[in-house]
């Protein structure tokens, strides 16, 4: 089970390999391992990195990826809509700001950029991530769930599925690239604070829809859950406009300081 | 500074203090003595999470290696905070026991 335990210090933040690998892995070797043993090793491996502070570059990185997929993703979803559709001048006017977001991330990733600068692409990161998720709950709202390559209207249990699952990942993506921002101080905090309200919003809407959705009969419920996440959509987009709002007001009328040296563990 | 300070760490924390109170013991070591004297088993990724953290704080040491394993020192600040801690729990108990008694 050698290749098992190796894979599990991986989970484990690289300052921490470099101290402790080795004897932990003389430790994992030499005792005997019961299945709770490796749910422990993963869930303190999570608790390491969550309290890790993150170094700019992989805090762009992060925000680049979520660009990345809300990009992929919203493409994916307009290949498959009716061009008339309200929500084609919403992911329209994402796309661009995905995309910027996804090539100042990777530039700053691959070119060694200044890591001052990476609060830019950190903040396109998070629009992309954020313009999803309005996007999601328009989807929500209108009842049209994204369906590849058929007919608009899908209410199979599997793309319901997938959505859900996909949705879940993003919002939870948002949240903590938020609440990592927040902690290292390398977002703006407003940003970081809308990514966590809006995410937090929107994993909301997935709990209290599904409980809509399996508990209470769907032709009764569907105008309830049109009301709740109407609601929901609009704290979050208020959410992130006074988030943007405030981080552009920030950045246009306060001299930028060059940030104070971090020490990376 | 305070053994609570470790947050989630803080109860393994004391297990592993006392632990090393009696002797230097490496990681398998220690798990096995806490199973002894606690009837708990510390899961490795506990067990090593809250040595990290004794070990930033300055409770605790590591000694030169002995067969690719880390023995494990306790330090006269962990042998303090851990004074304290045990103090603080042993005023709880006295008073928890008196108040069991009048019932």
């Amino acid at each position: 089970m050698g290749w098992l335990h190796i894979v599990l210090v991986r989970l484990y933040p690289k300052h921490w390999r470099e101290r402790y690998a080795q004897e932990f892995l003389e430790l994992l070797a030499e005792a005997e391992l019961k299945p709770t043993d490796y749910a422990d090793i993963v869930l303190a491996a999570l608790y390491e990195r969550a309290y890790t502070p993150i170094s700019p570059r992989n805090l762009t990185f992060m925000g680049g990826l979520g660009a990345l997929c809300a990009l992929l993703l919203s493409l994916l979803i307009l290949f498959n809509m009716e061009q008339a559709h309200p929500q084609v001048t919403l992911i329209l006017m994402g796309m661009p700001l995905l995309m910027l977001g996804v090539v100042r991330a990777l530039h700053i990733r691959f070119r060694q950029a200044c890591p001052h600068k990476s609060q830019l692409a950190q903040f396109f990161g998070m629009l992309g991530g954020g313009v999803l998720l309005v996007l999601f709950a328009l989807f929500v709202v209108s009842g049209n769930l994204p369906s590849l390559g058929r007919a608009v209207r899908s209410t199979s249990l599997l793309w319901t599925a997938l959505f859900l699952v996909g949705f879940t990942f993003i919002t939870l993506w948002v949240m903590l690239a938020g609440y990592i921002g927040l902690r290292t101080k390398r977002l703006h905090w407003a940003l970081g604070l809308c990514g966590i309200v809006s995410g937090g919003l929107s994993l909301l809407l997935v709990v209290v829809g599904g409980v809509i959705f399996t508990v209470w009969t769907p032709n009764a419920a569907w105008e309830l859950m049109l009301a709740f996440a109407t609601a929901i959509w609009v704290l979050s987009s208020m959410a992130w406009s006074g988030g943007i709002a405030w981080t552009l007001l920030c950045e246009l009328y306060q001299p930028r300081t060059p940030p104070q040296p971090i020490e990376y563990r | 500074m305070t053994i609570e300070e470790i947050g989630k760490f803080s109860d393994p924390a004391v297990l592993i203090l006392t632990s090393l109170a009696e002797a230097d013991k490496h990681g398998y070591a220690i798990m096995l003595d806490v199973e002894k004297i606690a009837g708990v088993r510390l899961g490795p990724g506990t067990l090593y999470g809250a040595i990290s953290r004794l070990e930033e704080r300055g409770y605790i040491k590591s000694m030169p290696q002995d067969n690719r394993r880390k023995p494990y020192q306790i330090t006269e600040n962990g042998r303090g905070a851990l004074s304290k801690y045990l103090e603080t729990l042993t005023s709880i108990a006295q008073i928890g026991q008196k108040r069991l008694a009048n019932k």
